[in-house]
């Protein structure tokens, strides 16, 4: 009987996981605890060979990373075009002027740590300084995306693939939803902000802003995933009902950008460049 | 000589219960009787002691017994009857019955009326379509089908249900039983096989061995893609019978 990295890594890698998560916490009894965490390492491992491709790509193809403060000046420099009615080709190139004056010097995106933060060695001591908090294990997903991957953020601009409102391709209500995930620091950070000492039972940690608030326009409440959960995967809270491994792997089925996935408007043609020969997970 | 019994725990469950068996009725005289009570003693105290240890073990590995479905809206009159009773022995039940109010006679109704109680109830217990500890019911069921039959039952099935209770180990999980395709060991006063002459019940014993040595999962008998890992875990956890 294969174990269930074998099975993985044969191809049965969505069958698998649909597995691990119906073992419920039987994914923690001694039967099954160092195999699905293998898995989940194996996955996340994937997962970071893609987000680094990703970069690469999205750098080639010109598009500018952006800090969440930068982006949302960015988005209010276009709203404010928008509403001076200028000219939407200007618009395009006002908004290149902006960024080239404002990420001057910035390192390349995968050197910068406001794109991909990778884990430390304080990694594990902040996962179980979160696992103490929440009084209970995370899922292995997440807790393998911390190990492997670390702090994410796509948010930037690109003229087909996250353009501003001002632009031909950006009308507004355009959300490509980038891929992000706070880095553990900062989910760390906010878990005390928000600590009244309080809380018992299920804690709903945010991971990520939502698509609206990476579109500049304010927006709801982060991406959450309920803990503690010692589950193999849980539900990643953006609305679709799907587990954070789905919900990942549907963000690289469109490129890091899944809220392209509702958009009739879609830029297919650099969704295919980008998705070209990623891992599947 | 050795007795049965000796013989049984020794190893030769086997040839022991095909000895029994073969004497037919003739197991019930006096002279015979003694030593394979004793035998089908000691067989089911290993058999007990097996589904428990599979009605522990299984929830640990993520299975989820079937059980009878929750209602999709709770059924009021029922959990607030069930409520009040429990209110009740809370109350006045005196310390006997703190650490298990269900056995207070306040709560006697749940078993007379064959009550599945509502998950949220039974704190993680299993429910009664699971496991049904040996009562006075049971053995009232088991009178009342040797009087239809006018024979009575083979001494290993009347001691299962006397010793084990009902058990039925349906379920799902997705190594050792996917999507409940797989027959699991099913011992319910409502399966009993009236047909079986009466005599030392060998067959019964052989079927229920069968199932142990599966890990109450008989189904994989004879299957490709047996989950080998959970079962060889699983059988290291039972005793031989």
């Amino acid at each position: 009987m294969a174990t269930f990295l074998e099975r993985y890594q044969d191809g049965g890698r969505v069958a698998l996981w649909d597995d691990l998560v119906a073992l419920g916490e039987g994914v923690r009894h001694e039967l099954y605890y160092a195999d699905a965490a293998a898995v989940a390492a194996e996955t996340m491992r994937r997962a970071r060979h893609n987000v680094e491709l990703l970069i690469q790509r999205l750098d080639g193809m010109g598009y500018r990373f952006l800090t969440q403060e930068i982006n949302d000046k960015n988005h209010r420099e276009a709203l404010g075009r928008l509403a001076v009615e200028e000219a939407a080709d200007n618009g395009r190139a006002m908004a290149i002027e902006f960024m080239n004056n404002a990420l001057a010097g910035q390192a390349a995106p995968l050197e910068n740590p406001d794109v991909l933060d990778r884990p430390t060695k304080q990694t594990a001591r902040q996962i179980n300084k979160l696992e103490k908090w929440a009084g209970g294990p995370l899922p292995l997903s997440l807790r393998a995306w911390y190990e492997q991957v670390g702090g994410v953020s796509l948010l930037g601009w690109h003229s087909t693939l996250h353009p501003n409102a001002d632009e031909p391709a950006g009308l507004p209500g355009t959300c490509p939803d980038p891929l992000m995930i706070w880095l553990l620091e900062s989910v760390l950070e906010m878990v005390e902000e928000n600590d009244d000492g309080d809380e018992e039972g299920e804690i709903r940690l945010g991971l990520a802003p939502d698509e609206t608030f990476k579109a500049g326009e304010g927006g709801g409440g982060p991406y959450e995933m309920v803990i503690p959960n010692p589950c193999a995967d849980g539900i990643f809270e953006d609305g679709n009902g799907r587990t954070f491994v789905g919900y990942l792997r549907n963000l690289f089925a469109w490129g890091g950008f899944p809220g392209w996935e509702c958009d009739k408007n879609a830029p297919r043609e650099a969704i295919a460049k980008l998705t070209e020969g990623l891992l599947p997970i | 000589m050795a007795t049965w019994n000796a013989r049984y725990k020794a190893g030769e469950y086997t040839e022991v219960w095909a000895e029994m068996q073969a004497l037919g009725a003739g197991i019930r005289k006096p002279a015979r009787r003694k030593a394979a009570d004793a035998v089908v003693r000691e067989t089911m105290k290993r058999a007990r002691g097996n589904v428990e240890r599979l009605l522990a073990e299984l929830p640990g590995l993520g299975y989820r017994f079937q059980g009878v479905p929750e209602p999709a809206e709770p059924d009021y009159p029922l959990e607030l009857r069930i409520e009040h009773a429990l209110e009740y022995v809370a109350n006045r039940g005196g310390k006997q019955h703190k650490a298990n109010p269900w056995s207070h006679p306040a709560l006697a109704w749940v078993e007379e009326e064959e009550i599945e109680v509502p998950a949220r109830f039974r704190r993680g217990n299993l429910g009664r379509s699971t496991h049904r500890p040996p009562d006075a019911r049971m053995s009232g069921a088991l009178d009342e089908i040797e009087r239809q039959t006018g024979s009575p039952l083979p001494l290993a099935v009347r001691a299962w249900f006397e010793t084990v209770g009902a058990v039925n180990l349906a379920g799902t999980h997705p190594m050792l039983n996917p999507d409940g395709a797989v027959d699991t060991l099913r011992v319910t006063p409502e399966g009993i096989d009236r047909a079986v002459a009466d005599g030392a019940g060998a067959g019964f014993v052989s079927v229920i061995r069968h199932a142990f040595a599966w890990g109450g999962f008989p189904g994989w008998s004879g299957r490709a893609y047996a989950p080998e890992r959970e079962l060889a875990w699983l059988r290291s956890k039972l005793l031989p019978l």
